[in-house]
């Protein structure tokens, strides 16, 4: 009788282990997180992404630079994206910051992400500089001071 | 006793100096491939910014550091094609390093294996040339030089430039790789010397009173004085090319890297056009005059970019470009040459006077990035132009005539630099 008892309470400690969890509050979300993690043919890598501009008379739009940096504000949300553009051979590149929202990101065989400003005003953009108040170039090809 | 006619006739060269033609020009062709560009190929595989400012620092620390070493060591080398074509397999083996593995340890490896390689293939192709037309023709043979490396540059330039965009990334160092095996080419098609030449070279050592120590060589005032020259006008140079290259940027919008290519092949064509010119004049007036003419070349320069803002005229200033390079290109080789008449250790100087030029380089671009993003490219132009007019100043007034007088000896004997 004792031994069946003591069998019985053995099994049920996993039980009611099980139930405790299962009794414990849901974690908290993570905050501002999406639901399910995208698959990895659904996400694309920043840094040294093509960035490519509006090109005149709807032809292919025409790559200007690579992403080199993504600035962010104190809650994690991107602000800008700093592209290296221009240049030849090295000789000439600038770095610019550019809005985030502006970029429209490209997935595919050729990821890019693709800005729709003609290229002019973005190699003409500011320069940017880390020392310096950001001057951002926005959707519009407008400059802004956030 | 008037002088022998220079042994190498430009219109008609031995196969040996067509042969030398090659070497400068491929030379010159597969290092387009490196310096700035490697920061853009870098960028596009994942690089952040500070690791490539890590990749490039090490590439010019090893090549100062190595400067004065590798002088040494062509010195040493009684063979100087060998030393030439040590320089080759280093700078292919850096370039397939780059191209296969762009991962920190082995671009990092690349990048010193290209510094020490230049810093042995500058010295070995002076000495070749050396040693190939002797101290009389030296001068205009320099020249010639610079012509063919001239040509080789703006070549190389479109070559690359094309090979970046229309093939890939790593397309530039692949073909910079394939382009060191007609270099190579060059090398061994330079028939050796005549081998009771060499013997009597080297059974004829410099009698210990003429023979003078590294040390004296080292602090000879005239190198000190040129060196110092050469560091000025690399603080005035280096910079403005870099600036005025984000300014056409910056301004021209979408013709920008066209009017860059400009930027970059106009200067190759004025010293492919003028440098046998300065090698001529540097032996009919001097050295210290020519010197003069093609430093004062710089504060006009950083004038014209401070003030003007349309890029045909950028493009324009870049003819000075053109002067001040042929006339440093020529004349460096040409005053070690000078400085070092009989002591063996003409590498050893222009090791230093690379060191001198890295110095100078590295301060530039230093300097007038900060300047130019606290106060803009005008002020960045203005401050280099004034140390452009420093440097003619030191030359006015700390800057000897090298030039040996009377003519050296006539006999047209190779150096004892072999």
């Amino acid at each position: 009788m004792r031994k069946a008892l003591r069998v019985a309470g053995v099994s049920l400690l996993p039980i009611l282990g099980l139930a405790c969890v299962a009794a414990e509050p849901a974690p908290p979300p993570p905050a501002s997180a999406p639901a399910p993690a995208p698959a990895p043919d659904q996400v694309i890598s920043v840094l040294g992404l093509a960035a490519k501009a509006k090109a005149p008379k709807g032809s292919e739009p025409e790559e200007v630079g690579r992403i080199v940096d993504v600035l962010v504000d104190e809650k994690g949300h991107p602000t800008a994206a700093v592209i290296d553009v221009g240049g030849f051979l090295g000789v000439g590149n600038r770095k610019v910051a550019v809005e985030w929202g502006a970029l429209r990101f490209v997935l595919g065989k050729n990821p890019a992400a693709v800005l729709d400003v003609p290229p002019d005003r973005i190699k003409g953009a500011p320069a940017y500089d880390p020392a310096k108040p950001l001057e951002v170039l926005g959707q519009t090809g407008a400059e802004a001071k956030p | 006793m008037p002088p022998a006619p220079a042994p190498s006739s430009p219109s008609a060269p031995e196969p040996g100096l067509r042969a030398l033609d090659w070497l400068n020009f491929f030379i010159a062709n597969l290092q387009t491939g490196f310096g700035p560009f490697i920061a853009v190929y870098l960028t596009g595989d994942k690089w952040t910014q500070g690791e490539i400012g890590v990749a490039l620092s090490v590439n010019a620390a090893v090549t100062m550091l190595a400067q004065v070493p590798a002088g040494g060591f062509v010195d040493w080398l009684p063979q100087k094609r060998l030393a030439a074509a040590i320089g080759l397999c280093a700078v292919a083996i850096s370039a397939v390093l780059l191209a296969l593995f762009p991962a920190k340890l082995p671009v990092l490896l690349a990048q010193a294996l290209h510094g020490f390689s230049t810093c042995i293939l500058v010295p070995a192709v002076a000495a070749i040339t050396l040693n190939r037309v002797g101290r009389q023709a030296f001068a205009e043979r320099l020249g010639r030089n610079a012509r063919f490396a001239a040509i080789g540059s703006a070549v190389g330039a479109a070559m690359m430039g094309a090979a970046g965009t229309y093939l890939s990334s790593d397309a530039v160092f692949w073909l910079a790789a394939v382009l060191t095996l007609p270099a190579l080419l060059a090398v061994q098609a330079m028939p050796p010397r005549n081998p009771s030449e060499d013997q009597a070279l080297a059974a004829a050592t410099e009698p210990p009173e003429r023979q003078r120590g590294t040390l004296l060589v080292l602090l000879d005032r005239r190198l000190l004085a040129f060196a110092l020259c050469i560091v000025l006008f690399q603080f005035a140079n280096a910079a403005m090319l870099p600036l005025a290259g984000t300014e056409v940027t910056r301004m021209a919008g979408s013709g920008a890297n066209l009017i860059i290519a400009a930027c970059l092949v106009v200067p190759q064509a004025v010293v492919a056009l003028f440098s046998p010119g300065v090698g001529r004049a540097a032996e009919r007036i001097g050295r210290r005059r020519v010197l003069l003419l093609g430093f004062l070349a710089l504060p006009a320069r950083g004038l014209l970019f401070a003030t003007v803002a349309s890029p045909p005229l950028i493009v324009a200033a870049q003819v000075l470009d053109g002067v001040g390079g042929a006339v440093v290109g020529v004349l460096v080789p040409l005053v070690a040459a000078d400085v070092t008449r009989g002591t063996g250790r003409f590498n050893l100087c222009m090791g230093v006077i690379g060191l001198a030029v890295g110095v100078g380089a590295t301060l530039s671009t230093t300097v007038a990035g900060e300047l130019a993003t606290q106060y803009g490219s005008s002020v960045a132009f203005l401050a280099l132009a004034v140390a452009g007019m420093l440097a003619v100043v030191t030359v006015l007034v700390g800057m000897p005539e090298t030039r040996p007088t009377p003519p050296p000896s006539v006999t047209a004997r190779p150096s004892p630099d072999a």
